[in-house]
């Protein structure tokens, strides 16, 4: 009897932990990898979303058609988070309690982001690249932490030291829109002219949604500013500079963010964008300034989804390939461990988009933090310099 | 058909009109508890609707059964849920403590919008209330000290007692919360002020002449509302586990009204219902939509392997379309809005009904039979 007990509590005891043991690490299998995102495809930044992940997807559908990596192929589950915070919740939980997915990639929202860090990293899912430039994409240092590019206090910062040194500007403003990403923008602007030891001479702030930005450019040009940084998006990028340009206010410069780096901006009608800088992460996708590798994936883009990449799009696909190249350097004993040195091994990666050099390392989880300055001419973003540090 | 025989007055006084019924809620109870061993990835769906549960009873005190609309209640839960993360984490009280101060205070918030707004109704009290939220939104994004402004504010894991929740105790945690609020509310209706409400949802006047205080009793279904609203802010602070502004948009207020509107107007089991459909239908449709293709291609098997994978390809490409989840979702509302206007719970009763009396359900039984005062009629 004693023995029979023995026998069966060792048995069901075996069970039992070998679920811990006998599966090694979550969302691997001997042929296939589980990857999740989440991401806005009905919402209000549904454009970056859907191209995002259309971007994303065709990239590991062209690696699991070349054999996948290491024998196993890639699936990638994406849900809808409609831009709000509980929806996010929701679909990351799904992902990481009953998709058991192996890493996040480019999950699109700061908020929609923060929300999750907490069960995802408990979980043990690391966060590859997100859709965000905010600075606690990367900060503080956590281990499965990983941006890309420049953070918008990157770009921003990068580009007054630019437009200070090089063109003598002195009276920096900032105009930004009154959320996290014009904060995040305005904290740049700050930081940056404080090390120049300089002032900001004058900020304003508007909402999303307004329309009329009459009030805000006043005010900026009594104040006499001779470089004004724009802490906005589409929109409310186009309409105040060319409230300002109406006006007849010359003798100044507006920088935009990555943010305001948009194929709409530049093509807004009547060539009203004209002069308005920002700064960029990559080339814009116009087909025939793009390299050859670059041409053929704009190309596949445009036959498999049928229609034209935008930025949002170029952002996913260099995000699904590092990530590749990190699950192809972590060899074929995939585990989070030999993942995440992968991606830490990684050095020198240039995209097929002319972005910056970038280098990860065991202390450093942000791939590159210098962007490049960008000008409106003649209805398209045309690169002006190399990329920009501070 | 059943017929219940009273044969005593405590009958009218239970909770349950007979043992059958408590038998059922005895089931259920008993199947709730057991859920979270059941479908343990699913837990932070379930306690997601218990919390939704938690509003749609808020709501359903107020719209339901008082007849007053309200376009903010996602500001009531934004609230509960800053003021319960400030006093839990900045101030470091216990959480208990911490709770009930949320609701305190959101009761006070509730009780000073119902004031201004008693002499308001219908269409210009949901403008009142929308602004309102528009308001406490700014607060929440301008007070950085209190809620962290637009940037957010993290929330740590609930502690209670020294003991640290995770995800199946908050889990038994929102399902206390809801079965007390439940338990409270229900009876909250069948004693006087609940009568009062009721009263004055069907007609102001004749609740006015039959001695009910207006002002007292508007004032007070707003304060309970929004208290219960402060208790599922300060769940829903932990369930979310981060705080930004934008989370407590006029949206979330729509989509709070949306569903007790689904679940059914006038009943606490409509509350429940339209938290379950808002809370579950995201995730069975995106669990139908990554398991069908599979399904269909493995029905289709039966015609080759290349028409199945062929067929499982096509479907793949047609359910992943972007937006189609939220389509579906408001077919449903349109759906429900046009065909069953008494919700979920009013269908559940008809069908109840239908079968008890088997050949002999008579449609009409449910026809409205609402007749206005003059006075009252285009209110």
């Amino acid at each position: 009897m004693t023995r029979f007990l023995a026998v069966t509590t060792t048995i069901v005891l075996a069970v039992l932990t070998g679920t811990a043991f006998g599966e090694e690490t979550r969302g691997v299998t001997s042929n296939e990898i589980v990857l999740g995102m989440h991401t806005d495809l009905s919402g209000p930044a549904a454009t970056y979303g859907v191209s995002s992940s259309n971007a994303v997807k065709m990239r590991f559908d062209e690696a699991n058609a070349n054999g996948g990596i290491h024998g196993r192929k890639i699936k990638l589950i994406v849900e809808d988070t409609q831009y709000q915070v509980p929806r996010a919740v929701q679909a990351g939980t799904k992902l990481i309690n009953r998709d058991r997915i192996f890493a996040m990639i480019a999950a699109l929202g700061t908020p929609m982001n923060n929300a999750l860090f907490k069960d995802q990293f408990e979980a043990g899912v690391p966060n590859l690249f997100p859709l965000s430039a905010a600075r606690s994409m990367y900060l503080p240092f956590h281990r499965l932490k990983f941006v890309g590019a420049a953070t918008y206090v990157d770009q921003v910062r990068a580009g007054i030291n630019y437009f200070v040194a090089q063109k003598g500007k002195k009276a920096i403003c900032a105009m930004y829109q009154d959320t996290d990403f014009g904060k995040e923008v305005l904290d740049g602007a700050q930081m940056q002219v404080d090390a120049l030891k300089l002032k900001l001479v004058e900020t304003t702030t508007h909402k999303p949604t307004d329309q009329d930005f009459t009030a805000q450019i006043t005010k900026l040009k009594g104040a006499g500013c001779d470089l004004v940084v724009l802490g906005t998006i589409v929109r409310d990028s186009i309409v105040p500079y060319a409230a300002a340009r109406k006006i007849g206010w010359t003798d100044v410069d507006f920088l935009g963010s990555a943010a305001a780096y948009d194929l709409f901006v530049a093509a807004a009608q009547g060539g009203v964008t004209e002069g308005l800088y920002a700064m960029g992460l990559t080339d814009m996708p116009y087909r025939d300034t793009l390299g050859p590798a670059a041409q053929s994936w704009f190309d596949r883009y445009k036959e498999r989804f049928k229609a034209e990449p935008n930025i949002g799009a170029v952002y996913g696909y260099v995000a699904a390939d590092v990530a590749a190249l990190g699950l192809d350097r972590a060899g074929p004993n995939l585990t989070l461990d030999s993942f995440i040195n992968g991606l830490e091994s990684i050095r020198s990666y240039h995209d097929i988009f002319n972005g910056p050099e970038v280098n990860y390392g065991s202390d450093k989880h942000q791939g590159a933090n210098s962007s490049f300055l960008a000008v409106v001419k003649g209805g398209r973003w045309t690169r002006l310099t190399e990329p920009l540090s501070f | 058909m059943r017929f219940i025989f009273k044969t005593s007055y405590h009958q009218d006084l239970g909770l349950f009109q007979d043992r059958q019924e408590r038998n059922w809620y005895l089931a259920l109870a008993l199947g709730l508890l057991l859920t979270p061993f059941v479908l343990p990835a699913y837990l932070g769906d379930l306690s997601l609707m218990l919390i939704f549960g938690l509003c749609g009873v808020s709501l359903m005190v107020l719209v339901g059964y008082t007849g007053l609309v309200s376009l903010g209640h996602a500001a009531f839960l934004g609230i509960g849920a800053y003021t319960h993360v400030y006093f839990s984490q900045d101030l470091a009280l216990p959480w208990v403590a911490s709770v009930m101060l949320a609701a305190a205070v959101t009761a006070i918030a509730g009780a000073l919008v119902g004031l201004p707004v008693l002499r308001l109704s219908g269409l210009y009290l949901a403008i009142a209330t929308l602004a309102f939220a528009l308001i406490i939104q700014e607060i929440f994004s301008r007070w950085d000290s209190v809620t962290g402004g637009i940037k957010g504010k993290a929330v740590e894991r609930a502690v209670i007692f020294g003991y640290a929740i995770h995800e199946v105790t908050f889990y038994f945690l929102c399902l206390g919360f809801l079965l007390a609020v439940l338990w409270f509310t229900r009876n909250l209706l069948r004693a006087p002020a609940g009568r009062a409400l009721i009263a004055i949802r069907d007609s102001e006047l004749a609740a006015q002449s039959m001695g009910v205080n207006l002002t007292f009793y508007k004032t007070f279904a707003f304060a309970y509302s929004a208290a219960i609203m402060g208790f599922a802010g300060a769940l829903f602070a932990h369930e979310v586990g981060f705080l930004a502004p934008d989370i407590f948009t006029a949206l979330l207020s729509i989509q709070f009204l949306l569903m007790v509107v689904v679940g059914g107007l006038g009943s606490l089991h409509g509350a429940v219902f339209g938290a379950m459909f808002t809370a579950l239908l995201p995730v069975v449709i995106s669990s139908v939509r990554d398991s069908l293709p599979d399904w269909l291609g493995w029905a289709f098997g039966f015609f080759g392997t290349d028409a199945s994978s062929a067929i499982s390809a096509a479907v793949d490409r047609i359910v992943k379309q972007p937006g189609l989840e939220p389509g579906i979702l408001g077919l449903m509302l349109v759906l429900f809005i046009l065909f069953e206007p008494r919700g979920i719970y009013g269908r559940w009763l008809k069908i109840r009904l239908y079968f008890s009396q088997f050949p002999l359900y008579q449609r009409p039984t449910f026809t409205q039979k609402k007749s206005y005062m003059k006075s009252e009629r285009f209110r």
